[in-house]
């Protein structure tokens, strides 16, 4: 079973500290443990700060490492503005781990 | 037309002891609300302003008592407000914005680029400060003109302090405002933070044909749409002030704005991720 997370859940379209980061994904860790997969939801998010990217997203694709966040965590209706932002952000993350 | 140059920190104090700070200038800027405003609030220092017009002036901006909350007044500024904590602020970005976006020429993707650079500088001025005194921010739209300022301000350790440890181990790095505004330079590399703030404020400053001014200690940069120069400042700042520069009539293609820079970086691509 899949899960589904919409990030609209944590606020309205901004999401933008690394408090509200941190809380998501640790929400994701919990839906992963319990279904193995998730969607996660981005429709309506405009902005999206690099905080916020690195406590939810980085620090998961850290914490589960490449190849298993890619097996059990799809992000769907992202503008192409924060894909771009999270391509930055992961390529200099994987840089430094090198 | 307004001048925005080095000579405005110049400008600002006629004379300064550790008493009280003289204002000379006969036309205040946000960056100038927010510097008296800390001196006031945060060391007790009186403003004595030469020109009572300014002085008025300054008075209905709040340099004297920044707001906590509802701090808008009318369509072309916000008064000088402190920010509220560093999880908390999601508010006070909307309310910028929202003068953003009723006053400049911008397309949806432009002010989504530029909230996330506001909020982003909010919450780096908290994260690098380690102070106990909120940052103070303020922003002016000059009707009619072709640009607006943003400014933010604060007392804490300052850039060259925060990046002590960086710093280090590049001997050869002059101007420590300069190095912040590079890629991925951050004081708290590889515990959460990655150093995109002021990239990304720069990046956007150089896209937009703006201009940011980024001065802590007694340094100080100015990015002049991809001009870049250093200077030394008239008197030392205790704390970091950026004043961001916005062109009103030169939005920027959002999505390419991010994938340039990405492209930029040696490193694999991600976009399989998603």
């Amino acid at each position: 079973m899949t899960n589904f997370f919409r990030l609209t859940e944590i606020s309205s379209s901004t999401l933008s500290n690394r408090e509200n980061g941190r809380k998501v994904r640790e929400k994701i860790l919990k839906l992963v443990r319990q279904s193995g997969q998730i969607t996660i939801d981005m429709e309506n998010i405009s902005t999206v700060t690099p905080s916020f990217l690195e406590e939810a997203i980085v620090k998961l694709v850290v914490e589960l490492g490449k190849d298993r966040f890619k097996q059990t965590v799809e992000l769907v209706n992202l503008n192409d503005a924060i894909r771009e932002m999270m391509n930055i952000m992961l390529s200099n993350q994987l840089k430094r781990q090198k | 037309m307004v001048r925005f140059s080095i000579s405005d920190f110049h400008e600002l104090a006629a004379s300064s002891d550790k008493t009280k700070l003289i204002v000379s200038t006969g036309f205040l800027k946000p960056v100038h609300i927010v510097m008296c405003s800390a001196l006031h609030a945060y060391r007790n220092i009186p403003i004595v302003f030469q020109n009572t017009d300014i002085e008025r002036y300054a008075e209905n901006m709040n340099y004297h008592a920044p707001l906590e909350i509802d701090t808008i007044d009318g369509a072309h500024h916000s008064k000088a407000i402190k920010l509220r904590s560093a999880y908390d602020n999601d508010e006070q970005v909307k309310k910028i914005m929202r003068i953003v976006e009723d006053n400049a020429n911008f397309d949806r993707g432009t002010i989504d680029t530029l909230s996330i650079i506001v909020a982003e500088l909010f919450q780096n001025f908290y994260a690098h400060a380690e102070s106990s005194q909120p940052p103070i921010c303020c922003l002016q739209d000059w009707s009619g003109g072709n640009y607006m300022e943003i400014a933010i301000a604060d007392r804490g350790i300052g850039i060259e302090k925060s990046l002590e440890k960086v710093l280090a181990n590049h001997p050869d790095i002059k101007n420590p405002c300069r190095f912040a505004c590079e890629n991925s330079v951050s004081a708290k590399l590889g515990k959460g933070h990655s150093g995109y703030g002021l990239y990304f404020t720069k990046r956007f400053a150089e896209e937009n044909k703006g201009k940011i001014f980024l001065a802590s200690g007694k340094n100080c940069y100015e990015n002049d749409a991809g001009f870049e120069e250093d200077h030394i400042l008239p008197y030392k700042w205790q704390g970091t002030v950026i004043r961001l520069i916005v062109n009103k009539n030169e939005p920027i293609d959002s999505e390419e704005f991010f994938r340039q820079i990405a492209r930029e970086q040696e490193g694999e691509e991600y976009d399989e991720f998603f």
